[in-house]
């Protein structure tokens, strides 16, 4: 399983190199009167400021958690942990995102002192900044981890063990680590806590007071947009990761068994039947399959880092003219 | 929109409500439409949720808005008929440099007048 924590520096690196390949996208322009040009710049200071300190929580806690489950399967101290190594390394991904995106949710408020203060009576909801196309893609990727995970539960057989699930096959030979119930449980328990904290996410983001005046309502609302970009970005990584990681495994195991099935446990070579050869191509598929999403999921965080690095809008400011 | 002046002597609670019943009376908020939880607002205009809270209950008493577990609504029969909101509108547009107050009262004394 040490393929999974090699994910995470690979992961980095790759977001890395494409990061700095692509070009930075123009922020919004956002005029303010002069009066408000100190808090509209400190403002998207501490936005900015919040929203790197929250990137930097992914290679931190990602990089601990890896690092200590590999020098536990290197130096085996007989501790007993709450779940298994492996889960903890496939649920990593998410675990951090959960974090990452609580961080992300406190908006800054920006410094207004004045005596009139305003409110629009619109109910802002937790997908009012949030782009829709992006949340149903984060939605269907959730769909789909859910289902692959429920799906392998069902097709894992026990190995004898009652907490371990191994595709435990009929054909002599092969078989190999399968996200059995045993992986897919904290898959499925973490994938619900990663919904909840995006929800609170987006509507602590939605639900926040807003300034009063104009231009800053426009910093303001570009602020918001920014964040809940980002923080969808982060949840789709982190759902994609992990679909990649669970089909990735699944396709393995079946790859096993498939290459097992043509010999008897004498080592002779037996007809390969059709159930062989559905299982070799179908492993061969979700191997392409999970490669390709491991893709996907790496778009996600550069556009998750590409959101949250750079300023969220451009000041400029609106000089009063003489009439 | 709603607007807090913490220069004016009226309680902000008094401010809100006021306001409150001129946007739902005049139209601009529609029936059943949802306001804005108690926290936004207060959020927004810089003042304790109880006081926002305060100004919700009295226009329930009123019976201008419905609060549920799925937040607060407008009731539809509140809204002031076509006629007058559109005859206030050409008054309010005839006299522009006119502040409320004394808006008000002229609409008062021309009432006093014709009755």
């Amino acid at each position: 399983m040490y393929w999974i924590a090699l994910l995470v520096p690979f992961i980095i690196v790759v977001a890395g190199l494409i990061l700095t390949l692509t070009k930075r996208r123009s922020s919004v322009a956002v005029t303010v009167g002069a009066d408000l040009r100190g808090a509209a710049d400190l403002g998207r200071r501490r936005s900015t400021r919040r929203l790197r300190l929250a990137l930097l929580l992914i290679p931190t806690l990602g990089g601990v958690i890896a690092a200590a489950i590999i020098a536990s399967y290197r130096d085996d101290t007989g501790t007993d942990w709450l779940l298994g190594r492996t889960s903890f390394l496939i649920i990593t991904p998410i675990l951090v995102t959960i974090v990452t995106v609580l961080v992300m949710a406190f908006v800054p408020r920006f410094a207004e002192t004045v005596s009139r203060r305003t409110a629009e009576l619109a109910v802002r909801l937790p997908s009012t900044y949030t782009q829709h196309p992006a949340l149903a893609t984060l939605i269907i990727a959730g769909v789909l981890l859910a289902a692959s995970t429920l799906v392998f539960g069902v097709l894992a057989l026990p190995n004898g063990d009652s907490l371990f699930y191994f595709y435990g096959h009929h054909y002599a030979g092969g078989g190999g680590m399968f996200p059995g119930f045993t992986y897919g449980v904290p898959v499925l328990v973490s994938l619900g806590l990663l919904v909840a904290a995006v929800w609170l996410s987006l509507w602590r983001i939605a639900r926040g007071p807003r300034p009063t005046d104009n231009g800053l309502r426009e910093a303001d609302a570009a602020v918001r947009t920014v964040t809940a970009a980002a923080v969808i970005a982060m949840a789709s990584f982190a759902v994609a990761l992990t679909l990649a990681i669970v089909v990735l495994m699944a396709s393995i195991a079946f790859w096993d068994v498939a290459d097992g099935g043509q010999f008897d446990l004498h080592g002779n070579v037996v007809p390969v039947n059709s159930t062989a050869q559905m299982l070799s191509v179908l492993s061969r598929c979700g191997v392409g399959f999970g490669i390709g999403v491991i893709v996907v999921a790496n778009y996600f965080l550069v556009h998750a880092i590409s959101s949250a690095a750079g300023a969220a809008y451009r000041v400029s400011t609106q000089e009063l003219v003489d009439a | 929109m709603i607007v807090v002046d913490s220069s004016d002597p009226t309680p902000p609670f008094e401010q809100i409500r006021r306001q409150l019943i001129d946007e739902i009376r005049g139209g601009t908020v529609t029936a059943g439409s949802k306001l804005p939880s108690v926290r936004q607002l207060a959020g927004d205009l810089s003042v304790a949720p109880g006081t926002v809270a305060r100004a919700y209950g009295a226009l329930e008493e009123e019976g201008l808005v419905e609060t549920s577990k799925t937040g607060t609504r407008v009731q539809s029969n509140q809204i002031l008929p076509d006629e007058l909101r559109n005859a206030a509108g050409k008054f309010v547009r005839a006299v522009p440099a006119a502040s409320l107050e004394d808006a008000l009262r002229a609409v008062r004394a021309e009432w006093n007048y014709r009755s």
